[in-house]
């Protein structure tokens, strides 16, 4: 009996898999065909894929750039710092002279090119005039050797995070700290890069932690000896902390620009055959955009590279709102990505044909928007050339299962 | 009868689980044709199925039954195959019939209702290939699997007219999905799987008649005629046709020279050859007579107890239906041999029956399989 019951509960665990494989081949064997494979391309909606942009205020951007002979463009930053005074302090509600020993100047460093060393950030001190409308034209020529103040140098081991420039020198401090009657106090600085090669920085720009600060440190005169030490910080002014490039690509109506200093976003419309929207199993469906031109970017920067593709409820042109539900596809471009570059947007075009799935077009963004030394622009359908284009790998139903 | 109701509802909820063993034959056609007998008789090469109060063959075997009775078996089928795509080994487990049957107090009669499989066609082909996709070749799996199959759903009654002879007749509904899934892999990772999965649904009807002769008192003869109307076949809920379905003609023979030894043997005939224009019709390649001869012996140990383990022997030669090959028709050939005990004063029981079968269609197409049934009889 007891034999039995093993035999029997053996039996019911083994059935609880099954191998039913058996090598074949179709036809010969099959009862029915094998899945029939296409592969079409879809040329965008001619005249109807359109750029927009100013979707974010030039005057935020989400990260500073610097650079120094990056073939994406020479960048330098510049940081207004609010009004303060910093000659005094108050301590136990009496304004107490600051008698300051060091300064450090802050930086959160975001992205670096980490085969590119021995990085230095030179800090220079700039009028506190300077604010988003500012070009490199006009920043550049005030970097000069009497406005230097002081430099970071980043170590080659520091890939991210907090980098500064301790000054304790008093000349230098003062040279820092200067301010001009009529800036109310203000403190503007600029900051230019060199390294052992052509490289870039992204640092962290305003309203998060980590933004550019001046710590300013000193004694005041109290009997309290916790008190002695204090310290004073200076935040920039959002509206006046931000970066200017050499190499701004011009904004084109008749091209694809996305992301770079104009926020821009494309719009890529498409009109899907009925024989994939209703009967096919879709296998791959890669968007094909072609860059005017090569698309430079600061070299291992993955987080400054993403393209995002996003679906729209609704076909608005600039103002369509995002489907929510549909997980945007992200992309990241290669470094000096010259050639046809393919996304695959199978998510997206899956939803495509959906019952009251989204409209068929993509809405193309950068991400970091304005925050990154890669300015892609595509051609369009206004092109003589590189129009963008949909290429799908579908299967068409076999119906199986003849007898 | 409260009993047989309770059975009967509990029966209907699992339909689908009731096939029998997957193969490489039952790829084409309807499938596999199952055989709904008990482990009893298959252990005895299906000899016994005639007389088996316990199998769901023939509807006069019932008429033998003096008590509730009722049957769970599950079987465990391990397969090699070869062809001339390659070779594989397999394994799946079902439940090939479930049964029910009992005497009608104070009548002659006695009724049982059960759920068999009719035919399995389950199976998996897997093949390579390449593709040529944007201008590079490409490599592709394919698969091509099916689930599911024909379950039978007999309500029988058998009438003892005399001591000697008893009359049975069934009712069966035909009926059962088959999902089959169309699969294609690429080599390339960034492709998405194709998949398409055609749900196929089947209706049938069918009515058989069976006689059960006791010719002295060692030999017992009997015969079967049944009909099955024709199938009505659905995909994704569409009518898509219609196919005929054989009508079958049977006999048995038992002789029990000793309370000891019993003997029997059987022939069985199929005219699949009516679903011959529908299959083909349909896209399939052929439906052939089918023929089904078998014999087997049973070993009693106690007379007195001829349920507990006794040894039973069987031998089998059929031929198969629905080829895959053109003009090649399959067959298959199997040993067996089980036994059983009773417990609990012989209110419950289990049976055991172990087959080999070697099955071929003459060419290419191969097959070797070992089925172990295991049957579970309550009597309450």
């Amino acid at each position: 009996m007891k034999r039995l019951g093993f035999m029997v509960g053996v039996l019911i665990l083994a059935g609880c898999t099954e191998n039913l494989a058996t090598p074949g081949d179709c036809p010969e064997l099959c009862p029915g065909q094998t899945l029939t494979v296409k592969d079409t391309t879809i040329l965008a909606n001619s005249g109807l894929d359109s750029a927009y942009f100013g979707y974010t205020p030039r005057a935020v951007p989400p990260a500073l750039l610097v650079s120094s002979g990056l073939p994406a463009g020479e960048a330098r930053t510049f940081v207004v710092f609010q009004p303060a005074r910093f000659d005094s302090i108050t301590v136990l509600d009496t304004l107490k002279e600051l008698v300051i020993d060091t300064v450090n100047v802050e930086f959160t460093l975001l992205a670096r090119d980490s085969t590119a060393t021995g990085l230095k950030l030179y800090i220079h001190r700039v009028p506190v005039g300077l604010d988003s409308s500012a070009t490199f034209a006009q920043l550049d020529p005030l970097l000069t050797p009497e406005s230097l103040v002081d430099s970071i140098v980043v170590p080659d081991s520091v890939h991210t995070g907090l980098i500064q420039a301790q000054i304790t020198n008093v000349t230098t401090i003062a040279k820092v700290l200067a301010t001009v009657p009529n800036d109310s106090g203000r403190i503007g600085i600029a900051v230019r890069l060199s390294a052992s090669k052509p490289t870039g920085v992204r640092l962290l720009a305003t309203l998060s932690t980590g933004q550019p600060q001046i710590d300013i440190l000193g004694k005041v005169a109290v009997t309290d000896t916790a008190k002695q030490r204090q310290k004073l910080t200076l935040v920039p002014e959002q509206t006046r902390t931000n970066f200017v490039l050499s190499r701004e690509a011009a904004f084109d109506m008749d091209m694809l620009p996305v992301g770079g200093v104009d926020r821009a976003r494309s719009l890529i419309r498409f009109t899907i055959p009925a024989v994939i929207k209703d009967s096919a199993s879709l296998i791959k469906a890669t968007l094909e955009l072609t860059p005017v031109e090569p698309i430079y970017g600061l070299p291992a920067d993955s987080a400054g590279s993403l393209l995002e593709l996003q679906a729209i409820t609704a076909d608005l042109g600039g103002k369509s709102p995002v489907a929510q539900t549909v997980a945007a596809v992200e992309f990241r471009i290669p470094e000096s990505a010259g050639s046809t570059i393919s996304i695959n947007i199978r998510s997206l075009v899956d939803q495509w044909r959906a019952t009251n799935g989204p409209p068929p077009a993509v809405l193309i963004r950068f991400n970091p928007e304005g925050g990154s030394f890669m300015q892609p622009v595509f051609y369009s359908t206004r092109s003589l050339i590189g129009q963008p284009r949909l290429r799908i790998i579908y299967a068409l139903p076999t119906h199986p299962g003849k007898p | 009868m409260r009993q047989l109701l309770v059975v009967l509802a509990a029966l209907a909820g699992v339909p689908g689980l009731l096939l029998g063993q997957s193969s490489q034959f039952g790829v084409r056609g309807l499938g596999l044709p199952i055989r709904p007998i008990s482990p009893r008789a298959l252990a005895t090469g299906g000899a016994f199925s005639f007389f088996d109060v316990e199998s769901s063959f023939n509807p006069a075997s019932i008429g033998g039954v003096t008590t509730f009775t009722s049957l769970f078996t599950t079987s465990q089928n391990f397969r090699h195959s070869e062809n001339p795509f390659g070779t594989s080994s397999g394994r799946d487990a079902r439940f090939p019939l479930m049964f029910a049957a009992g005497p009608v107090g104070g009548t002659n009669l006695a009724v049982s209702v059960s759920v068999s499989g009719y035919t399995d066609r389950s199976f998996a082909l897997g093949s390579r290939d390449s593709i040529t996709l944007g201008g590079s070749r490409m490599a592709v799996f394919d698969t091509l699997s099916s689930k599911g199959g024909l379950s039978d759903l007999r309500g029988a009654v058998a009438w003892r007219a005399t001591s000697s002879l008893t009359f049975g007749l069934g009712l069966h509904v035909i009926t059962g999905t088959n999902r089959i899934t169309n699969r294609r892999v690429f080599g390339d990772s960034t492709f998405v799987t194709a998949t398409e999965t055609s749900d196929l649904s089947y209706l049938g009807l069918g009515a058989d008649l069976g006689v059960m002769l006791r010719v002295g008192s060692k030999l017992a003869l009997s015969g079967l005629a049944r009909t099955d109307g024709h199938l009505n076949i659905d995909r994704d809920s569409t009518r898509i046709g219609a196919t005929d379905l054989p009508n079958t003609f049977g006999f048995g023979a038992r002789f029990q020279p000793s309370p000891r030894l019993g003997l029997a043997a059987y022939g069985v005939r199929k005219g699949w050859s009516a679903a011959d224009p529908d299959i083909k019709d349909q896209g399939g390649i052929a439906a052939l007579d089918s023929y089904d001869v078998g014999a087997g012996v049973e070993l009693v140990r106690n007379p007195k107890q001829p349920a507990s383990r006794p040894l039973r022997f069987g031998v089998r030669y059929a031929t198969l239906p629905f080829p895959v090959v053109a003009g090649k028709q399959a067959h298959e050939f199997g040993l067996s041999a089980g036994t059983g005990v009773r417990f609990t004063a012989g209110r419950g029981g289990i049976d055991v029956a172990v087959e080999q079968i070697w099955r071929s269609d003459g060419g290419t197409f191969s097959e070797r399989a070992t089925v172990i049934t295991l049957g579970l009889s309550i009597r309450p």
